[in-house]
């Protein structure tokens, strides 16, 4: 708490002119692409009012319409996404949104968050947001920021270390994923990560019966998505909205998925027992998440219930190990009289800003803390980047 | 309704616990999990009806498990409902308590079903020149619309609602309340169990209706329906039709004893009601509970419920004093009073301490308006404080302790050694809602004040500076207060 606290009046520093110039940039590409969506449509409109943008696709238009929500039908994204091929609009109306939306919450949002009397922007760490215990954080939520994507990174690119310093960057490989080799002690995970073998090809190889050697791209892709989504209770269904297989492919996949790891399977099952005989479920460290919905009679509620009940000890103690880590480099930092400074946490990942002098030493400790944060029956890894700004690191 | 007559609010019990059960996302007590997503929607109906509507009288029915003379004419009446749910169940004696706690008049009688008493009782309303409005989850009840009587239903997610005058019926419909019975009669009702006469749809009912008027009139000039195979269908099935008419009409004259004197809206045990809703965990709607019903809730901050020994110091003698009791105390929980929401940003207005339950202090440090009160010099004040809130020696207890210590940083001083945070502990625990007053009410049961009750919020908020320093320091002596008690009560 105190740490996150000094974080928080840490604060980092931000490339303001590479903002400004991206605000610029946004906007240009905006307008292109609104004078591309007027000229496809044959009018002007406003692109910004799902109301007329509903009208223009499905009454002008006669493009398939979804869902009705309250004011007429739903524009969002996977109604849009599924018509990408009908007109060729739909593109450009989904390349204005994530524009928009990108310079509205970060190009122009952050610098207008910077304090005035530190000149840097102090995101607000929030201990008590989550339902596993993760942080999250806001003014400006600097968690989801896209990580995909020219403009994702370039927007971290705008977040820099003050002039002479670096960032360090130290990312925790796969925690959930480890996390959960140890609660499930699932033979086959537990060992993929003993070998240290990259787990979504090795997956992929076990689901489609091929060698490692043989697995392409989109076979890992399948199973990058089981292998996330599975602990989070995913169904056949989920899986087949996810990927481009068919329903009948992806419960086959998630069918043989358990069968190749029978820990997992057997967890889950196991964890939805307990769950509804204690009430609750918990971490490794015991740090515990009530749900009572989980003994509802009401079918969504129970398996929202269950989902909560899979994910939580995973996700959990992945945050525990992380807080650990943070608490413990804190203590040493203040021990050695470092000036490097922490000041961001985001999902698994820890970011320092680094006087240079210290650099060494900081990747040392980093080294030493994270991965034995928490004894568990698999390796926990990191790795470690170095830059001048968040975007380009190595 | 014209405001001079007097108005009736019926609820009819069932039909709109089973309506919210449905259409509000699942909600659960944190400890137990009994399920009381409906129950929280009735009252939050029955809170905002009583403020908006300000009605004279008003009472609930309810049905009864027995069967009604319904089942005595068609077996089939109802047969094909699924059992309901346990936790409808439990939601329905849940809102029996509500009702009694309110001083709601209950209505119930075997053999009939709510929807016929609330018809008579509406009836005899209009008949003593009282207004009604029914609030129900079902349109059945609509066929008993008339000049006096309303009825009103919730939409969607139960915060919108819908209320049907005759005009409204008739626009919905295209046909008059009372033709909704024979047209029920034709066209059935699935979710009774009532099957319409086959062949006959939406469409040829309402048209049937408007020629004709109602069910009686059609089969007493059958000969003028056409086409014939329409005619055939109908004179074929005449005696469902007839069954069915009386399954469908409310019955408005229910052997139900009913003096509307007895449903005067009136006073009512608010502790009852606060207790009640603590257990339920509606801390949310505590807030909208009227002080006294029929009066508009208190537009001024609540009183807190525990009056306590609470000083502001404003001199140097009486902070020689607070320093000396820190000294001894040991232990003390703390409440830090900002100028604004962010604390990055923020000044200092004041300080409250709480060594003891019951026993608290305000320090009042970047006051504006300078009621009776002096104020010490903040620089004087800190340089006595400074050892108690940064030495280790001294545990600290504060409720979001990450704000304090940014805060007080933001001022030169280094909150340390806080040994417990009422908001990390409530989180853990699996509280629903954080807030302190939220917190405060489900674990030690008081009601108090927030320090966003006096400033309001959003763009119309005034800083806390411009308040005065005894009633910025009679809340912040409150949170002080609680943020000790509550460590008590969440180890």
């Amino acid at each position: 708490m105190p740490l996150l606290a000094e974080m928080e009046m840490n604060g980092v520093l931000l490339d303001r002119a590479l903002l400004n110039e991206m605000s610029s940039s946004i906007g240009a590409d905006m307008l292109r692409l609104e004078t591309e969506i007027y000229n496809a449509v044959g009018h002007d409109f406003n692109i910004n009012s799902s109301q007329q943008l509903a009208t223009v696709l499905f009454a002008e238009l006669g493009l398939q319409s979804g869902r009705k929500t309250q004011s007429g039908y739903s524009t969002d994204a996977t109604v849009l996404e599924a018509l990408a091929d009908a007109h060729p609009v739909i593109k450009f109306i989904l390349e204005y949104r994530q524009l928009s939306k990108l310079k509205s919450t970060y190009t122009d949002a952050l610098p207008m968050l910077v304090n005035p009397r530190t000149g840097r922007i102090h995101t607000s760490f929030n201990q008590t947001g989550t339902t596993t215990g993760r942080l999250s954080s806001s003014e400006p939520n600097l968690q989801n920021i896209p990580i995909r994507g020219e403009l994702g990174s370039k927007i971290r690119q705008a977040i820099i270390a003050q002039p002479g310093w670096l960032l360090l960057s130290a990312d925790y490989s796969q925690i959930d994923l480890r996390a959960l080799a140890h609660i499930s002690q699932d033979a086959e995970l537990i060992a993929t990560f003993q070998r240290d073998e990259d787990v979504h090809t090795h997956t992929a190889s076990e689901v489609f019966g091929v060698p490692d050697s043989e697995v392409t791209p989109k076979m890992r892709r399948a199973a990058k998505t089981i292998n996330f989504g599975v602990i989070y209770g995913m169904s056949g269904y989920g899986l087949q909205q996810a990927t481009d297989l068919t329903r009948e492919e992806a419960e086959l996949f998630i069918s043989t998925y358990f069968s190749r790891y029978p820990g997992i399977k057997s967890y889950i099952e196991d964890t939805k027992k307990q769950a509804a005989k204690l009430g609750y479920v918990q971490t490794v460290l015991g740090r515990r998440r009530y749900i009572p919905e989980i003994n509802s009679t009401n079918r969504l509620a129970r398996e929202a219930a269950e989902r909560m009940a899979i994910n939580m000890p995973v996700q959990g103690t992945s945050a525990d190990i992380i807080k650990i880590a943070m608490v413990e480099l804190h203590r040493q930092m203040i021990k050695r009289d470092m000036k490097t400074r922490m000041t961001l946490q985001v999902h698994d990942e820890l970011v320092f800003e680094v006087l240079p002098g210290e650099l060494e030493a900081i990747k040392q400790l980093v080294q030493d803390i994270m991965p034995n944060a928490m004894k568990l029956i698999v390796p926990l890894k990191i790795d470690i980047k170095v830059g001048k700004n968040w975007g380009d690191m190595s | 309704m014209s405001k001079e007559k007097p108005l009736l609010i019926l609820f009819d019990g069932n039909a709109l616990v089973h309506r919210a059960f449905h259409a509000l996302p699942p909600l659960t007590i944190t400890r137990t999990g009994e399920m009381v997503n409906a129950v929280q929607g009735f009252a939050s109906t029955l809170l905002k009806l009583l403020r908006d509507n300000k009605p004279d009288y008003w009472a609930i029915a309810f049905d009864r498990r027995a069967p009604t003379f319904r089942h005595q004419m068609f077996e089939d009446y109802k047969a094909q409902r699924p059992k309901t749910p346990q936790e409808l169940v439990t939601q329905i004696d849940r809102v029996h308590e509500l009702s009694e706690a309110f001083n709601l008049p209950v209505f119930e009688m075997d053999g009939y079903e709510a929807d016929d008493i609330i018809g008579t009782l509406s009836r005899q309303a209009s008949a003593r020149g009282v207004d009604t409005l029914i609030v129900t989850g079902d349109n059945d009840m609509l066929q008993v619309v008339s000049p006096d009587i309303k009825v009103m239903s919730p939409r969607r997610g139960f915060a919108d609602t819908v209320t049907y005058d005759e005009a409204a019926v008739q626009q919905k419909y295209g046909l008059s309340p009372v033709q909704l019975i024979s047209y029920k009669a034709l066209i059935g009702d699935a979710s009774d169990n009532i099957p319409g006469i086959r062949g006959i749809g939406d469409k040829t009912a309402v048209k049937l209706l408007q020629q004709f008027g109602d069910l009686e009139r059609i089969y007493s000039h059958i000969e003028e329906v056409t086409p014939e195979r329409l005619r055939v269908l109908l004179s074929e099935n005449r005696e469902q039709a007839m069954r069915n008419r009386q399954l469908a009409a409310i019955v408005t004259d229910v052997p139900v004893p009913f003096n509307i004197e007895t449903c005067t809206v009136s006073a009512y045990d608010r502790n009852k009601v606060v207790e009640l809703f603590r257990e339920l965990g509606f801390s949310s709607l505590l807030a909208r509970l009227p002080n006294e019903i029929g009066a508009e809730p208190s537009a001024a901050p609540k009183s807190t419920a525990i009056k306590e020994n609470y000083r502001v110091v404003s001199t140097s003698a009486e902070l020689d004093d607070l320093a000396l009791r820190l000294t001894y105390a040991g232990t003390f929980a703390l409440s830090v009073v900002p100028g604004g929401d962010n604390a990055m940003l923020s000044s200092l207005v004041g300080i409250a301490i709480s060594p003891a339950k019951g026993e608290a202090y305000y320090i009042p440090l970047g006051h504006e308006t300078l009621s009776q009160v002096e104020q010490l010099p903040q620089s004087k004040v800190l340089a006595v404080l400074k050892p108690f809130i940064e030495q280790e020696k001294y545990a600290k207890i504060a409720y979001d302790a990450k704000f304090d210590i940014i805060l007080l940083a933001q001022n030169g001083l280094k909150l340390q050694n806080v040994s417990y945070d009422n908001l990390i502990a409530a989180y853990l625990i699996g509280e629903k809602s954080l807030k302190l007053q939220s917190i405060a009410f489900n674990k030690l049961g008081i009601e108090i004040p927030s320090l966003s009750d006096l400033t309001g919020s959003g763009a119309k908020q005034t800083p806390l500076a411009r308040f005065p320093v005894d009633r910025v320091g009679e809340l912040a002596c409150t949170d002080a207060d609680v943020t000790c008690r509550l460590k008590e009560s969440l180890e």
